[in-house]
């Protein structure tokens, strides 16, 4: 049992249930209710909510991660080659992901996240931008800049994920699953510990925290979640490349969280929802629609550091 | 073959892209020593460079020199305007002030696609015509970028070293709390520092035009140049900019003489992720990480 | 060597080519509060820094409860029974003080994963008891009324209190306190002084101060070490440190000091 620490704790207030609950509804709706456009975005939300929930808890711990969709790309290529060559089901593809991308994740981890802030952020770059030229020029296993394409649709247990509807149900829970676990996290004491190493480092190590194997933990938990991000997406698609987790989508993933509320556990769900329709649906005025993100990125940072979940937070307790 | 012409053009190759890696460099590493900040827009600077020299030569007619003059007093106002502007805010906040730079170069490159489309556009050469030094040839107007970068850098020499701003400018670079300490002032300096940083940018980018074409996506290469050369050499150390900037071009150009474009491309990444993890100050770097 | 919980043995220092601590030895008896004192630049920080693990010296040792604990990590250090405070950013300022307390004892929290990547063996509490120990901890410091207050939002005086009571969450045996009195004023100093006397009678804790409050040392501490520029020039109780004539020439000078 904690204590009722933080005056963010849930406070129990009905409304906030209550609007999670609609929330919840609204979403398990969507394949009955919205067009074949509409589940898609459902779709496409669930998973940046998934892998940007990653970053998220990268971030709560101190750290923030310009690389993180090569970890999306390891989960999305180790999956797919454990199925195509090591003949294994959906399930285990992604268990492979994960497992590579945790491996990779504390080697690299243990030796990066002795660095702070900026340097820790040019490194995870230079990472992603490794790995996507390391995809392209290993053409004989990952199809170099032409990818894999043609990747089956997923299965579990004989139930094929073949229509959208059908695996915005698998999105959708896996993505619910990481939101849920995230919550707990920082309901229990390493969750309390990980916004201990953010906040003060010195203080919590000198509390008798370990600072670096706290952030490795985040780190390679983050990069895993990322990694299950990446192989389904690769499923959904039906086909990966060099340029489906470069830089750019490393760097939208950190709009995401930055915009969405980066302390928040409803900041990557809030980043998500607000930015993944809107590439699809402003197909026309790409342009406008960036200049729109670098606006608000500047504006949010400037005016709103808690993010748009910083906004919904002091709307719950009527602005205190 | 002839090793010796291979060999000649390499370095004539790697000085000339050197050079161009030396101004984003110095530019880069003046920002970040100035404030701290990793300027994510320093790619479309550089990309704005090139298009105003594009416009200046074929618009306007201007000679090249008034193209590069003009170019460089156009960004370093503009620089010092945005960061007055934009980035005032996040002088101290070291990563919150480069995510806005990300924001600031999503906005320039957009605009630049939506004011001059996709499309590369070709400079016509700056002068026409090869020139034989010894047993290489080397077209002229490449010459002529070796000569501006090089005058470039003379005055940019002579004004940190004898000016008082510059002086002022160095002494906040490399010791950033003295400085602070000794009463620099911040309101010029902030907008001076960023301003002349991002002003090298767009000169580097002038200067290439006419050797690469013009086009909104064409900061992304230099901006990723400068990290890596700046990593290198160390962030916030002027010289080491400038050493890396050269080594890295010379490297390059000889490199590609026995690898494949790729693998040499990847072996500088680890490189830079070995010289982070190893010695994060660069080979000269000053500051903590 | 009989009692002595805190060893420092022949610790130097160096920057460079400068000597920050020259052989420094002294040793802290279980029970006792303990200063340091020096002038400004005499090295007091350094060892401070050596001492509780957060940098290794250049040479010599540093032993608690007969245990080697040179050169920390910080967490180490902790584990094995040795708490520091903070002179600046002393407390978590983005959450109420409660939680502030509640971070400070996580590493002790049994079959929480903090702990186990903690290492920490001893004084583990089980989950039931935190909201308690919290409680005891905000009582053995004062701090209850605030409890729910954001640390951010103390006054001063009170942000040190708390980050006293952040180390105390540890259950150390000692505690080293750096310059605990910096920027108090009369009252607060004197009610310092009457918490920390109240903690070693009660609480059985051993105290190291780092101080440049001369009074409070004076009062407080039952034996001294003297530093100047990195060399111990005195060690004694305070009757004997003010009569000490290297110390007076080197650093209390006038009679002014004498009557603290």
């Amino acid at each position: 049992m904690t204590i009722s620490s933080t005056p963010l704790a849930t406070s129990g207030r009905p409304i906030r249930w209550l609007a999670g609950a609609l929330m919840l509804v609204a979403a398990l709706a969507v394949p009955w209710v919205g067009s074949p456009f509409i589940v898609h975005l459902a779709v496409l939300v669930a998973l940046n909510v998934l892998i940007v929930n990653g970053l998220m808890l990268i971030s709560r711990c101190g750290q923030l991660s310009l690389g993180h969709a090569a970890f999306a790309a390891i989960g999305a290529y180790a999956s797919v080659l454990a199925s195509s060559r090591l003949g294994l089901g959906f399930g285990a593809g992604v268990l492979v992901g994960a497992v590579v991308a945790g491996v990779v994740a504390c080697a690299l981890g243990w030796v990066i996240l002795r660095l702070r802030g900026v340097y820790f952020v040019l490194v995870t770059f230079a990472c992603g931008e490794l790995m996507r030229l390391a995809l392209l020029d290993g053409a004989d296993w990952s199809g170099g800049a032409n990818g894999i394409a043609g990747i089956p649709a997923a299965t579990l247990f004989g139930f094929a994920f073949d229509t959208r509807a059908r695996f915005y149900g698998l999105a959708l829970a896996v993505a619910l699953l990481s939101c849920l676990g995230i919550w707990t996290l920082f309901k229990r004491p390493l969750g309390h510990a990980i916004d201990a190493v953010r906040e003060n480092p010195a203080l919590a190590e000198s509390t008798g925290l370990s600072v670096h194997r706290l952030q490795v933990l985040a780190f390679v938990t983050g990069c895993i979640l990322a990694a299950v991000g990446g192989a389904l997406q690769v499923r959904y698609i039906g086909f990966v490349s060099p340029e489906s987790f470069n830089t750019a989508i490393s760097i939208g993933y950190v709009i995401m969280l930055v915009i969405g509320g980066r302390q928040s556990v409803w900041g990557p769900l809030a980043g998500a929802m607000v930015l993944t329709p809107l590439p699809e649906l402003f197909r026309g005025a790409v342009q406008t629609q960036h200049v729109f993100y670098g606006a608000a990125l500047i504006l949010i940072l400037r005016f709103l550091p808690d993010g748009l979940a910083g906004l919904g937070r002091l709307a719950w307790r009527g602005g205190r | 073959m002839d090793w010796t012409v291979l060999a000649a053009q390499a370095s004539i190759n790697g000085l000339i892209v050197g050079l161009l890696y030396l101004l984003m460099a110095v530019g880069f590493t003046l920002v970040f020593g100035v404030m701290r900040m990793v300027n994510f827009a320093h790619g479309e600077f550089y990309m704005l460079g090139a298009f105003s020299a594009y416009f200046m030569t074929t618009g306007l007619h201007l000679p090249f020199l008034a193209t590069v003059a003009g170019t460089f007093i156009g960004a370093v106002v503009a620089g010092a305007l945005l960061e007055w502007a934009v980035l005032k805010p996040f002088r101290s906040d070291e990563l919150n002030g480069m995510i806005a730079t990300i924001g600031l170069a999503m906005i320039m490159q957009n605009l630049a696609l939506m004011f001059f489309g996709p499309d590369p556009l070709s400079m016509p050469a700056v002068v026409r015509g090869a020139t034989r030094l010894g047993t290489v040839v080397i077209p002229t107007s490449r010459l002529y970028v070796v000569a501006f970068a090089l005058a470039v850098l003379a005055l940019l020499y002579v004004f940190l070293r004898w000016s008082r701003p510059g002086r002022a400018l160095r002494a906040v670079v490399e010791d950033f709390d003295i400085a602070a300490i000794q009463g620099i002032r911040s309101k010029i300096y902030y907008p001076l520092g960023f301003g002349i940083g991002v002003g090298l940018a767009a000169v580097a980018g002038a200067l290439m035009a006419p050797l690469f074409s013009v086009s909104p996506f064409v900061g992304a290469t230099p901006l990723l140049k400068a990290f890596i050369v700046v990593i290198l050499g160390g962030l916030g150390s002027i010289p080491g900019a400038a050493a890396a900037g050269l080594l890295l071009g010379l490297a390059e150009s000889y490199a590609s003489l026995f690898l494949s474009t790729s693998t040499a491309d990847m072996l500088i990444f680890v490189i830079v992720i070995a010289m982070l993890v190893v010695r994060p100050k660069g080979l000269f770097g000053k500051g903590e990480a | 060597m009989s009692d002595a919980l805190l060893q420092v043995e022949k610790v130097s220092r160096w920057f460079g080519g400068l000597a920050a601590l020259r052989e420094l030895s002294f040793s802290v008896r279980e029970g006792e509060i303990f200063g340091l004192i020096g002038p400004n630049g005499a090295g007091k920080t350094t060892a401070f820094n050596v001492i509780s693990g957060t940098m290794p010296p250049s040479a010599g040792r540093v032993c608690f409860a007969g245990r080697d604990i040179t050169a920390g990590p910080p967490s180490r250090t902790v584990a094995a029974g040795l708490a520091r405070t903070f002179q600046s950013t002393s407390t978590y300022p983005s959450v109420s003080v409660a939680e502030n307390v509640y971070r400070g004892l996580l590493s002790r929290v049994s079959g929480s994963v903090a702990c186990r990547l903690g290492g920490r063996r001893d004084a583990l509490l089980p989950p039931q008891e935190v909201a308690g120990e919290v409680d005891a901890i905000l009582r053995m410091t004062e701090l209850q009324a605030w409890r729910n207050t954001c640390a951010g939002a103390l006054p001063y005086g009170l942000q040190k209190k708390l980050g006293i009571a952040v180390a105390l969450a540890a259950r150390p045996r000692m505690l080293l306190l750096d310059e605990p009195a910096a920027g108090l004023n009369h009252e607060e100093c004197r009610e310092l002084g009457v918490m920390l006397r109240r903690l070693r009678d009660e609480h059985g804790l051993t105290l190291l101060l780092v101080e440049h409050h001369m009074a409070l040392v004076m009062e407080l501490c039952q034996r001294i070490v003297v530093l100047v520029q990195g060399e111990k020039i005195a060690e004694g109780t305070p009757g004997e440190i003010r009569e000490d004539p290297a110390v007076i020439e080197a650093y209390l000078g006038a009679p002014k000091y004498a009557h603290a």
